[in-house]
């Protein structure tokens, strides 16, 4: 990414917040048998993949949402959402998107032919609901990787689909996990062979844009043994005065010595100072170490939605494997986020490490909630927490819930947290050196989440710098 | 001889404590003034005002600095316009880099003065000098801003901040504090090639031993928020003999 | 009886525990603070319902509470029965709620001068099923110590009881709770709530050691310059289930909270250390530390440690909590059977080092020696 970007990124108060208007194709409002049927329909899916989104949605039917996050907002209506929208041609190359669409991604500064050339970095553009584009997936198909939408790999590769989808988030595993079962729209599929190494970040720029749209993705990964994959996964989203919601849910399988990289972006509208028309973020991400040595870290940057509800968590069952959660946090304006992970060790001598860094400025509230969980099997197992709080000012709020739970003598928990807020002495001596206040915040806040930051791939880093820095803009003093 | 700063009847208080009562002070261009009196004197509340510490607040009188008066200039317009401070306990800051700090500040103060950034390599170039010069570890300045440094190392790293960004008005406070003979002998060298005719130093210091090393132009004694005494060297044996009373009825 | 089937519609006299309890809803498994102690069991019990009798007072250097009953007080404390006890309106737990709705003579203990008190507490019954509170009051300025002490023999047993401790201005109250329960059927929830003034200070010592299945729920406030020094050991064997669960809310500026948990599980035996500490919008300048450590003696011992921090104000002195869960260091462990002491020894002996900061701030030989004896006693 180059500066004129970054400029752009800071220079402004949301400029994401912007709004296209394309002819969208888009089903009525409500959720019944019938609108499951629609969605199938539309995307041709076979009779299998049917049956299971309806056995989805009367589970889902029976289950209450959820309310024990510190989170607070007015209930949702789930029958005056609409869950279907689509461009309504399907398109075959890049000329042939619709020049609004590209406009957009400019607008973002990620235009699609630029991309192309950007560090070999492939991109399977997701505006709405259905994928626009993929490119790069040739190259990648030599080397037989595939790479490409959930829909087509349900018609292309339904094994692998019947076999590994709801397999590490069961359909019913929490309500908004079976309400992502039964509606999801598209999302994102990865397979990556025994013993390769995917040579290029792979990455999904989700946009919602569709009114009273919700966003149900849904992401499959699987690295077979001996494998390597960075997936990297960025969103923003239009201003808009009603609250969307969005529900989706990423599954991550790593056998034998395999090794998933998973890093967010999170920068959807947050909502105004009163939380008014931002995104409701309620997403499901599990990764399985199901083999030996195989590893899966989640690195992830929140700075949008007016409420996140988002746990990235490992399950650690092959032995050795090893388990890593990344996170910085911040809200401010009047967004609440509840987030952390669930590291559970099963596998002898398993690892997990938990960084977490919550910043809360203005009315934010932002709750560290994670679980470390040691079964009698995890012989030898290791975790490491460390959850740091920052407070700017002193309306907000930063909460830090630990669950540590051991049933294994020798399984070794350790668990820190402080909170704590801009030391005036620091700001002092930057300040004493020349540097502005705001620039010497930011130094502060950065340095705060360095340990989180370099876990980012390079591109990603730098972007996430840039965001961290117009998000603090305005919300400090 | 031209007059760098000029206090006037400076008054100023620390939450509700009056500490600086009426202080009158001018340092001169080139000139070395050493600021020496009692604890509670209100030699660092001064510090601090000329620098524009939030804590203290100036209730009357003015500072007057290149001819322009400071009261209420922000820190870092202070610091811009060279008024650099080298602190006698320098804050730790985790996770900021002092390499890239210290380039920040830099070119804070190049677009000050309206010249170009210098990019990393430049400024490498020009840090592994000074390093080379104060001889310090090359590997402190990859580490996070004073963190884990030993009282030497933070005394040291001010030094190389002071020499880095070319400050005309220095105010060195108590840096002679924690450090034994060697690393005191060190940072005055240092401060010594410093020296030049268009720079200010201001030394706070309990202790006659570093104006062993750096000779003071001028001697001003504080005591109970006010200058006692201005004089040379000779004031300095004068307090080591009699202590602080033989001023009181100056 | 069972508690689940209180009828909230017989209780009208006590209308606002009716409406709290109404709003709050019965405690399930899923209610935060008993997520980990398997309540509902215990709640589904047939319990002979037992009213604790009032009855007259014998003169004696200690209090004794026989079954929910004070029979024995020294003549220097001003004992009565409190018919609508002032009640915490702001307590977490639903059975701080049911238990004052069920005890219409809450006892009353005013501490009126510089004293150590202990009080001693028999549980008698079997089969049976015993609400009733106490409340002490320290008057302003005074300097008391409290010395709790169970002896259990109720088999198959529920009791519900509690503290409602006000601490005046200026006082101090040491509270050191000796709970060591030997019967696996005894079950008790205990829901206290504690009320600390300006500059009051109280110390908390609670050492669980036993086999029962026991819950404190803790409500502490704090007001301006109040402190609070909460730490528990907690020392499990067989199928214990012993948790202590507080929610430390420093109201007031300069408001200070330091607590430290130990806990030693063995065999199948479970423990909950459930710490929320929280700093308020005007406790500014607050001070809050948490530090929390297990050791598993074997596999299958089981440790759910939850130390959580609320802070909604950015002018804090100080907020840290760790947690470590582990087993005996194997060093250390090697170390000193090098040095020739047995493998058993040296395991006492790290454990002990391992309480050692608790032990050594409330000063008292006597539990110490208690713990050795449990720790030693092996089947």
């Amino acid at each position: 990414m180059g500066m004129e970007k970054v400029d752009k990124i800071i220079n402004s108060d949301y400029e994401l917040g912007f709004e296209v208007n394309i002819e969208e194709e888009k089903a009525p409002p409500g959720l019944s048998e019938d609108t499951i049927r629609f969605i199938s329909a539309k995307k041709k899916e076979p009779q299998w993949m049917l049956d299971l989104r309806l056995k989805a949605y009367h589970a889902w039917l029976k289950m209450e949402e959820p309310r024990w996050a510190k989170v607070t907002y007015p209930p949702i209506d789930y029958q005056s959402i609409s869950y279907w929208a689509a461009p309504k041609k399907a398109l075959e190359s890049l000329d042939e998107v619709d020049p609004e669409i590209l406009r957009a991604y400019e607008k973002l500064g990620i235009p699609l032919e630029e991309q192309k050339a950007l560090a070999g970095v492939a991109v399977d553009a997701v505006f709405d609901s259905v994928s626009v584009k993929t490119t790069f997936v040739e190259e990648l198909n030599k080397l037989g990787i595939i790479f490409c939408s959930i829909s087509e790999a349900i018609r292309d590769y339904p094994e692998l689909i019947k076999k590994y989808m709801f397999s590490v988030v069961p359909m019913t595993d929490n309500f908004f996990a079976a309400l992502n079962s039964a509606v999801f729209s598209d999302g994102t599929f990865v397979y990556i062979p025994k013993g390769v190494k995917c040579p290029m970040e792979l990455s999904t720029y989700f946009r919602i844009n569709a009114q009273n749209t919700g966003q149900f993705e849904r992401t499959l990964i699987i690295a077979d043994e001996g494998s390597y994959v960075s997936y990297n996964e960025g969103c923003s989203a239009p201003s808009r005065d009603e609250n969307q919601l969005h529900a989706a849910v990423v599954e991550l399988i790593a056998h034998k010595d395999a090794h998933i990289n998973y890093s967010t972006i999170q920068n959807w509208y947050p909502g105004d100072a009163e939380g008014r028309g931002g995104i409701y973020n309620f997403v499901t991400k599990r990764g399985l170490c199901e083999g030996e040595n195989s590893k899966i870290t989640w690195t992830q940057v929140e700075t949008g939605s007016v409420i996140t509800w988002k746990y990235p968590s490992c399950i650690l069952k092959g032995d050795n494997s090893v388990g890593e959660f990344y996170s910085v946090a911040i809200t401010r304006l009047a967004q609440q986020a509840d987030t952390g992970t669930k590291m559970i060790h099963i596998g002898k001598n398993t690892k997990s490490v938990i960084i977490s860094k919550g910043i809360s400025a203005q009315k934010g509230q932002n709750s560290y909630r994670g679980l470390v969980k040691m079964h009698e099997s995890a012989t030898g197992a290791k975790n490491y927490s460390e959850c740091d709080s920052l407070l700017i000012g002193d309306r907000c709020g930063a909460h830090t819930f630990p669950y540590l739970e051991s049933k294994c003598e020798s399984a070794q928990i350790e668990h820190e947290a402080t909170t704590s807020k801009i030391s005036e002495e620091q700001l002092f001596y930057l300040r004493q050196r020349g540097i502005k206040e705001e620039d010497a915040v930011s130094m502060i806040v950065h340095g705060f989440c360095k340990d989180v930051l370099s876990k980012l791939p390079m591109e990603f880093a730098v972007e996430a710098k840039a965001l961290l820095d117009l998000t603090l803009e305005g919300s400090v003093g | 001889m031209s007059t760098m700063m000029k206090i006037e009847n400076l008054h100023a208080k620390i939450g509700d404590k009056q500490i600086l009562k009426g202080i009158d002070l001018k340092m001169l261009k080139g000139k070395v003034h050493a600021i020496m009196g009692p604890n509670g004197a209100g030699k660092s509340t001064l510090s601090k005002a000329i620098v524009g510490h939030p804590d203290v607040e100036v209730t009357e009188g003015k500072i007057i600095y290149k001819g322009k008066d400071i009261t209420n200039w922000e820190p870092e317009e202070r610091a811009l316009e060279g008024i650099f401070m080298a602190f006698q306990h320098p804050v730790e800051i985790p996770g900021v880099n002092n390499a890239y700090f210290l380039r920040t500040a830099l070119n804070a103060k190049r677009k000050h003065l309206g010249l170009p950034p210098l990019n990393a390599a430049e400024f490498l170039r020009l840090l592994k000098e000074k390093i080379k010069e104060l001889g310090m570890r090359e590997e402190m300045i990859h580490r996070s801003l004073n963190e884990g440094f030993s009282g030497g190392e933070k005394k040291l790293n001010e030094i190389l901040q002071m020499e880095i960004l070319e400050p005309d008005f220095v105010i060195l406070d108590e840096i002679d504090s924690g450090l034994d003979i060697d690393a005191l002998k060190k940072v005055s060298e240092a401060i010594n090639k410093m020296r030049t005719p268009d720079r200010t130093f201001m030394i706070i210091t309990h202790y006659r031993k570093i104006l062993d090393y750096i000779e003071p132009d001028f001697v001003h004694v504080l005591k109970n928020g006010k200058v006692l005494k201005t004089g040379g060297i000779e004031i300095v044996d004068a307090l080591e003999k009699e202590g602080y009373k033989i001023f009181e009825e100056a | 009886m069972r508690v689940l089937d209180i009828n909230l519609e017989e209780y009208g006299a006590k209308k606002a525990l009716v409406q709290k309890l109404k709003s709050m809803g019965m405690p399930t498994p899923k209610t935060e603070h008993y997520r980990y102690f398997g309540i509902r069991p215990i709640l589904d019990k047939e319990y002979i319902p037992y009213t604790p009798p009032i009855e007259s007072i014998e003169e004696a250097d200690h209090i004794e509470i026989v079954d929910g009953t004070v029979t024995k007080a020294p003549k220097s404390i001003f004992v009565e029965f409190l018919t609508n006890p002032k009640v915490d309106d702001s307590h977490y737990d639903q059975i701080y709620y049911i238990n004052h709705l069920l005890v219409d003579k809450t006892i009353h203990f005013e501490l009126e001068k510089d004293m150590e008190l202990k009080i001693v507490q028999k549980f008698t019954k079997t089969g049976t099923f015993v609400p009733y509170r106490i409340k002490i009051s320290v008057h302003p300025g005074i300097n008391a110590k409290i010395e709790e002490e169970f002896i259990v023999y109720a088999e198959e047993s529920l009791y519900f009881y509690g503290y409602d401790i006000d601490l005046a201005k200026d006082s101090i109250l040491q509270l050191v709770q000796n709970r060591v329960t030997g019967l696996e059927s005894f079950a008790q929830i205990a829901s206290h709530s504690v009320r600390c003034n300006k500059n009051s200070e109280f110390r908390l010592f609670t050492f669980d050691f036993g086999v029962a299945k026991t819950l404190h729920n803790y409500h502490i406030t704090l007001k301006e310059n109040a402190a609070t020094n909460a730490s528990h050991v907690i020392f499990g064997k067989e199928r214990a289930k012993l948790g202590n669960t507080f929610h430390i809310e420093n109201r007031g500026k300069d408001s200070k909270t330091h607590q430290i948990s130990r806990n030693i599980l063995k065999d199948r035996a479970r423990g909950i250390f459930d710490g929320l500490l929280i700093v308020k919008n005007p406790a500014k300048y607050s001070a809050i530390y948490q530090d929390s450590k297990t050791i598993l003696l074997n596999d299958g011992a089981y440790m759910v440690s939850k130390p959580q921090m609320e802070i909604y104000t950015e002018y804090i002195s100080e907020a840290t909590h760790g947690s470590t869960t582990g087993q005996l260091d194997e060093e250390a462990l090697f170390y000193l059977r090098q040095r020739g002491i047995a493998k058993e020894q040296a395991k006492e002996m790290l454990v002990l080092s391992f309480l050692d900061e608790i032990f050594e701030k409330l000063g008292e030989e006597k539990i110490k020696k208690e713990f050795i004896e449990l720790y030693e006693e092996r089947e």
